[in-house]
C-alpha cells in the first residue's frame, strides 16, 4: 500500500491505462501544459504528446468528436473541465453520445469516458459549482461514476478505460487533494458495485462523493447519541447497486440518502422510491433525503454554507429519524 | 333517540368485544359513517351508523366486551339530551337478545387480525404485526405523530408475552433448592422402601395429647434412629458418621420453595416441646425469619405430604444425611385386623427413601418395621413423650 | 443517382400511402453531390450524414433492403426498428449515422478525423450538412476544431437553399457558407451541386488534401430542394415556379443528356438501368413488407454493450 491524493491515483490509472492501450487518448481544456485544472494530470505531463492535447473551448465539438472517435475505434477520454460546462455542449452528449448506440440498433461500441470536477468548492459560485448527475441517471444512454476515495477513482478510471460503453465520471473539487491508501500491485473496481464504507445497524446511509465523507464524519459523531450508521457508497450511480442498499434496509429498517446536488428531483427520489416499491414492508420510518436548497449555488460563504449539505444535515436527519428529536 | 346495540354477528354470538370508537361522543354522525369495531371470538366488524343524528352518550368502552342486544350508544337530536339523563338508568336493565344486528348495516367483514387503514404505523410495524397477529388499534405508537414503528411491535409482543405466562427469575432460595437437589440426586442412588401403617390409634393418641401427627412421628423417630443410627448418620468421602443426636430436618413449604428448618437435639425433647419447637420453626420458616444456624446439621429429614393428596412417594436426600421419611396421607380404609376381620382403619404410607451405597434395602425394611410397630403401638407415647428411660 | 431517386419517389409515394411511420426528407434534386463525394472515397473511410440522409447512405453503399425495412421500422432493419429514417446509419460501410440535429454530424466528423490522425492511418471523414447547420455553433466549433488539429476531414455543405422553411438568403450573413472557411484558415469552394462531374472534382481534391495531411476543406455545393422540407410539407413558403424551375434543372437528367451526348450510353442502356433499378426498389419494398415488426420486449436492447445491473 502506499498514500497517495486522490489526484495522484487518478493520474496513475490514466498513465497506467494509456500505457497499455494506445487506442486511448485524452482531451480537454488545460490538461496537456497545465496539468489540468486539479492536478490531475501533472503526472501525465510531457507524456504521450499525440495523445494527451488540449483543445479550444467549444464543448460541443469536444464531446462530439469523442463519439466519432469511439466510432472509428478509439478510446477517448474528455475532461469536461467543470461540469457546469457539459451543459454548453450537452447535445453532444445527450442527444448524440447516449442514443447513436441504440438508434442504430445497437451499432457499434461507444467506448469513452468523459469525466472531471464537479460540487462545491470555495465560493464558485453559481457556473462553478453544481452537481448534475441527476440528469444522466435521467437521461438514458450513460453510465454514471462518481469515486469518493483514491482507491476508488484509480480501480474504476481503470475499468472504465476498458469498459464498451459511454460513462461519466464526476469527481468532487474538495476530493482531489484528500489522501487514501492505493495498492502497488494492478487492481479493477467493476462498475454498478456499491461499497460499505462503515457498516453500522440503526440507519442505512446512501451517498457519494463528498457526502460519504461527512457521513462519515456524522457517523463518528452520532457514535455518543447511541445511532450506529451504515454508509453506503454507491460509487457508481448508474446502474446503482440495488442490491445492495436493500439488503442493508432489510437490516437497518432506515434509510436517509445524502448528496449534494438539489434536493429537489435529485437522484436521492429515485433512490427512495425505489426502495418503498421494493423493500416496503422493511422501513420503519419515512426515508429522508438530504441535499442541496433550490437555489444556484450563492457566492458568499455563508450563503454557500447554508446551501450545501455537510455532515450536520446527516446527524439532524439521522436524530430525527431515531426520534431524538 | 336511537339505541345502537352490541350487535350479532353470525348465530352463536353472545358477547362482543369493543376494539374503539370511531366516533367521539358529542360528535355528528351520518347514516352509514362508520361508529366503532367491535370484535367477537371470531371476527372484527365495523359497525356503521343506522341513522344520523348527534352521538349522544357512549354507553359501552373500548375495551370491555359487552351482551349482545346491550345498548352501547345512543344516537339522537340536540333536544333529546335531557330526556336521555333520565332514561339512562332504565336502558341496561334487561338484556334483549333478539336479531337487533339484522338492523345494524354492517360494513365489512374482516379477519380479526387484519389491521386498521387509518392508524399510522410504519410499513414495517404494519408488516409485524400481521405476522405476528397484533391488532394495530392496541399497540401504543411512540413514533412522530403516534406512528407504531418497530420499537412498539416489538415491546407489544414482549408484553403479550408477558400475559401469557409470567416469567419470574429464579430467586436465591430456589438456586439453592436446585443445587442441593442437583447433587444429592446425581450423587447418591436412592431408592425407596414404602410400608402402609395404621394410624388408628396413633392418630387418637396424638389428638388426646394435642400434638400433631408430624410430632407424635419425630418423637418416636427419634428412638429408632437412635437404635439404628445408620440411618441417623453422615456420609462423607468414604465414611460414615453416625451420630448420637438427633437432629430431625423438616422440609417446608413455603410461597418461596422449599426450606429445611432443623429441629436440633430432636431426641432431648418431649412430645410437647417437639410440637411447639415445629411450629415456631415452620412459621418462622414462611415469612423467612429462619436463622442461618437453624438450617445447618440435621441428621435426618422428615417430609409431610399428608396433609395433601399425596400416599407414597419418593423424596430426595438431603445429603449429607443418607435417608429421609415421607409421611402419606391418612385416610380411612377397609383393613384385616386379627382373625381377619375387616375393619375401617386410618392408614398412611411411610416411604423410607435411603442411599443404597451406605444402606442395604434389608435395613431400610427393617428401620420402616420398627418405625411402624412404634406408631401401631400407641402405648410408647401414652407417657405424654417424655421418655424416662 | 438514379437508384438514390427512385428509393426516394418509392419512399414518398409509401408515405403517402400511409405505409411508413414517422416521417421522411427526401434528397430528390441533391443526388449529384452524394454520387459525387462518395465516388472519390473508399469503403473504409467515414461520413456523417443528416437528417435527409437515404442519398448518403445509398450512395457510400448501403443496402437498400435494410433501408427500406427500417422505414418501415421492420425488426430486419438497418437499426431493428429502433431508428427510422433519420438515424439509418451502417458503421460497416463507414456511415456514421443520418442524424436528427441540424450540424450534429460534424462533432462526430471530427471526431472520426481525430482517430483516423492518431491512427496514423490515410483514411477521410466526411460531414455532410446544411445550409441550415452552417448557423450552428456546431459548424463553427467544428471547422475551428479540424483547422487546429489539420483533421483528415471534409465538410460538404449541402446548399439546398432552405433550412426547414426558412430561405437561406435570410438567415445565413454571407452570399456563399464556403467564405466561412477563410475565418479558419482553410479552403473553401463553392461549387454547382447538381453537377455530378463538378462536385467529383471538388471532392477528389478536398479529399486528396485530407489524406496527405493537407488538413480539412469546406465544399459548399449548391443545390435545390425539389421536395418539401418533409414529406407532406404544404411549401407555403416558396412560389411553385420557382420549384418548376429547378426541376429543369435537375441534376440527373443533365447527367444522363451529357452521357448520351458524350455517347457513353444510349437511350436504351439508360432504360435497361432504370429497369434493373426499379426491380431492385420493388425488392426492397417486398423485403420490408414481408419482414416482421420487432417484438415489444426488444426495445430495452441495445442500450448498452454490458447492461448487467441496469434497471431498464
Amino acid at each position: 500500500m502506499k498514500t497517495i491524493t486522490f489526484s495522484e491515483a487518478l493520474g496513475e490509472a490514466i498513465l497506467e491505462e494509456m500505457q497499455r492501450d494506445d487506442t486511448i487518448f485524452t482531451y480537454g481544456e488545460d490538461i496537456a501544459k497545465q496539468g489540468g485544472i486539479f492536478g490531475a494530470y501533472k503526472s501525465l505531463l510531457g507524456k504521450f504528446p499525440n495523445r494527451i492535447f488540449d483543445t479550444p473551448i467549444s464543448e460541443e465539438a469536444i464531446y462530439g468528436s469523442a463519439l466519432g472517435a469511439a466510432l472509428v475505434g478509439m478510446r477517448p477520454m474528455v475532461e469536461f473541465h467543470f461540469s457546469d460546462f457539459l451543459f454548453t455542449g450537452i447535445q453532444s452528449i445527450t442527444l448524440q453520445i447516449e442514443k447513436i448506440r441504440y438508434m442504430t440498433g445497437g451499432q457499434g461500441k461507444l467506448h469513452l469516458l468523459l469525466r472531471g470536477p464537479d460540487g462545491v468548492s470555495n465560493s464558485a459560485a453559481a457556473q462553478h459549482s453544481e452537481s448534475i448527475e441527476t440528469i444522466f441517471m435521467h437521461i438514458p444512454g450513460i453510465k454514471i461514476i462518481i469515486p469518493s476515495t483514491p482507491y476508488d477513482i484509480k480501480g474504476m478510471i481503470k475499468t472504465s478505460l476498458r469498459s464498451d460503453d459511454p460513462i461519466i465520471c464526476f469527481e468532487h473539487k474538495s476530493l482531489y487533494s484528500q489522501k487514501g491508501e492505493v495498492p502497488e500491485e494492478e487492481y479493477l473496481i467493476p462498475l454498478g458495485k456499491a461499497d460499505i464504507k462503515k457498516e453500522g445497524k440503526d440507519i442505512t446511509v446512501v451517498t457519494i462523493s463528498r457526502m460519504v465523507h461527512e457521513s462519515l464524519k456524522a457517523a463518528n459523531e452520532l457514535v455518543k447519541d447511541g445511532i450506529d450508521l451504515e454508509i453506503i457508497d454507491l460509487r457508481t450511480l448508474l446502474p446503482w447497486d440495488k442490491e445492495t442498499v436493500i439488503k442493508s434496509v432489510q437490516k437497518t429498517n432506515r434509510l436517509i440518502i445524502a448528496h449534494e446536488t438539489w434536493r429537489r428531483a435529485g437522484w436521492g427520489a429515485e433512490i427512495a422510491s425505489t426502495i418503498q416499491e421494493e423493500a416496503f414492508d422493511s422501513l420503519d420510518a419515512p426515508i429522508i433525503r438530504i441535499g442541496a436548497y433550490n437555489v444556484p449555488m450563492p457566492f458568499s460563504s455563508v450563503l454557500q454554507n447554508f446551501v450545501t449539505p455537510d455532515k450536520q444535515n446527516i446527524i439532524t436527519a439521522a436524530k430525527k429519524m431515531m426520534g431524538e428529536m | 333517540m336511537y339505541k345502537i346495540r352490541m350487535p350479532k354477528f353470525g348465530l352463536t354470538m353472545e358477547k362482543g368485544y369493543i376494539e374503539r370508537w370511531l366516533k367521539k361522543e358529542g360528535g355528528l354522525v351520518k347514516k352509514g359513517d362508520s361508529l366503532l369495531e367491535v370484535s367477537s371470538d371470531k371476527i372484527s366488524n365495523e359497525i356503521t351508523s343506522p341513522t344520523s343524528g348527534i352521538l349522544l352518550k357512549i354507553l359501552g368502552k373500548e375495551g370491555e366486551e359487552y351482551q349482545v342486544g346491550h345498548v352501547i350508544a345512543i344516537i339522537g337530536e340536540k333536544n333529546e339530551q335531557s330526556q336521555l339523563e333520565k332514561d339512562l338508568g332504565e336502558l341496561n336493565k334487561k338484556h334483549l337478545y333478539q336479531n337487533i344486528s339484522d338492523k345494524l348495516p354492517v360494513k365489512e367483514t374482516k379477519r380479526i387480525n387484519e389491521n386498521i387503514p387509518n392508524i399510522k404505523a410504519s410499513p414495517l410495524a404494519k408488516k409485524m404485526a400481521k405476522e405476528n397477529g397484533i391488532v394495530l388499534s392496541k399497540v401504543q405508537g411512540s413514533g412522530p405523530g403516534g406512528r407504531i414503528t418497530k420499537q412498539d411491535i416489538l415491546a407489544f409482543l414482549e408484553q403479550q408475552q408477558k400475559d401469557d405466562f409470567k416469567i419470574e427469575k429464579l430467586s436465591g432460595l430456589r438456586k439453592t433448592i436446585i443445587e442441593r437437589l442437583s447433587k444429592s440426586y446425581h450423587n447418591s442412588i436412592t431408592l425407596t422402601n414404602s410400608t402402609e401403617v395404621d394410624f388408628t390409634q396413633f392418630k387418637k393418641q396424638t389428638k388426646s395429647l394435642g400434638v400433631s401427627i408430624t410430632s407424635g412421628i419425630i418423637f418416636l423417630l427419634c428412638k429408632v434412629l437412635l437404635r439404628l443410627k445408620q440411618f441417623n448418620s453422615h456420609f462423607e468421602k468414604d465414611c460414615l458418621k453416625e451420630y448420637n443426636i438427633v437432629n430431625i430436618g423438616l422440609a417446608v413449604d413455603t410461597e418461596k420453595g422449599l426450606i429445611v428448618p432443623v429441629l436440633k437435639n430432636a431426641h432431648t425433647l418431649d412430645i410437647k416441646n417437639i410440637q411447639e419447637n415445629i411450629i415456631d420453626l415452620s412459621n418462622r420458616a414462611r415469612i423467612n425469619k429462619v436463622k442461618e444456624n437453624e438450617l445447618n446439621d440435621s441428621t435426618f429429614t422428615i417430609t409431610n405430604l399428608g396433609m395433601m393428596r399425596t400416599d407414597f412417594f419418593t423424596a430426595v436426600l438431603n445429603p449429607p444425611e443418607v435417608a429421609i421419611l415421607g409421611i402419606g396421607r391418612i385416610i380411612k380404609k377397609p383393613y384385616i385386623i386379627d382373625e381377619d376381620k375387616i375393619a375401617i382403619r386410618e392408614l398412611a404410607f411411610l416411604s423410607l427413601s435411603y442411599d443404597h451405597r451406605v444402606i442395604d434395602g434389608a435395613d431400610a425394611a427393617r428401620f420402616l418395621d420398627i418405625l411402624a410397630q412404634h406408631i401401631e403401638k400407641p402405648e410408647l407415647i401414652k407417657n405424654k413423650g417424655v421418655d424416662k428411660k | 443517382m438514379q437508384k438514390i431517386r427512385k428509393f426516394e419517389q418509392a419512399a414518398e409515394q409509401l408515405f403517402l400511402e400511409g405505409k411508413l411511420p414517422g416521417f421522411i426528407h427526401l434528397y430528390i434534386g441533391e443526388e449529384a453531390i452524394a454520387a459525387g463525394v462518395m465516388a472519390t472515397l473508399n469503403k473504409n473511410d467515414y461520413i456523417t450524414s443528416t437528417h435527409r440522409g437515404h442519398g448518403h447512405m445509398i450512395a457510400k453503399g448501403g443496402d437498400i433492403n435494410l433501408m427500406m425495412a427500417e422505414l418501415f421500422g421492420k425488426t430486419t432493419g438497418y437499426c431493428k426498428g429502433k431508428g427510422g429514417s433519420m438515424h439509418i446509419a451502417d458503421f460497416s460501410v463507414g456511415v456514421l449515422g443520418a442524424n436528427g440535429v441540424v450540424g450534429g454530424g460534424l462533432p462526430i466528423a471530427i471526431g472520426a478525423g481525430l482517430g483516423i490522425k492518431i491512427k496514423e492511418t490515410s483514411q477521410v471523414a466526411i460531414a455532410f450538412f446544411g445550409d441550415g447547420a452552417a448557423n450552428t455553433g456546431a459548424f463553427h466549433e467544428s471547422l475551428n476544431f479540424a483547422s487546429i488539429f489539420r483533421l483528415p476531414v471534409v465538410f460538404i455543405n449541402e446548399n439546398n437553399q432552405y433550412a426547414s422553411t426558412a430561405k437561406k438568403q435570410e438567415t445565413t450573413s454571407v452570399e456563399n457558407i464556403s467564405d466561412r472557411a477563410i475565418s479558419y484558415s482553410i479552403p473553401g469552394v463553392t461549387i454547382d451541386g447538381n453537377n455530378v462531374l463538378a462536385v467529383y472534382e471538388a471532392a477528389k481534391e478536398a479529399v486528396e488534401r485530407a489524406r496527405d495531411k493537407g488538413g480539412p476543406t469546406l465544399i459548399e455545393a449548391k443545390t435545390y430542394r425539389l421536395k418539401g422540407h418533409f414529406v407532406g410539407d404544404p411549401t407555403k413558403y416558396r412560389e411553385q415556379t420557382e420549384v418548376n424551375n429547378f426541376w429543369g434543372k435537375e441534376p440527373i437528367n443533365i447527367f444522363e443528356k451529357q452521357l448520351i451526348n458524350w455517347e457513353i450510353l444510349n437511350q436504351k442502356e439508360i432504360n435497361n438501368i432504370n429497369e434493373r433499378l426499379d426491380n431492385q426498389i420493388l425488392e426492397a419494398i417486398k423485403f420490408a413488407e414481408n419482414s416482421p415488426e420487432p417484438l415489444p420486449e426488444e426495445a430495452l436492447t441495445d442500450l448498452f454493450v454490458d447492461d448487467t445491473g441496469y434497471d431498464y
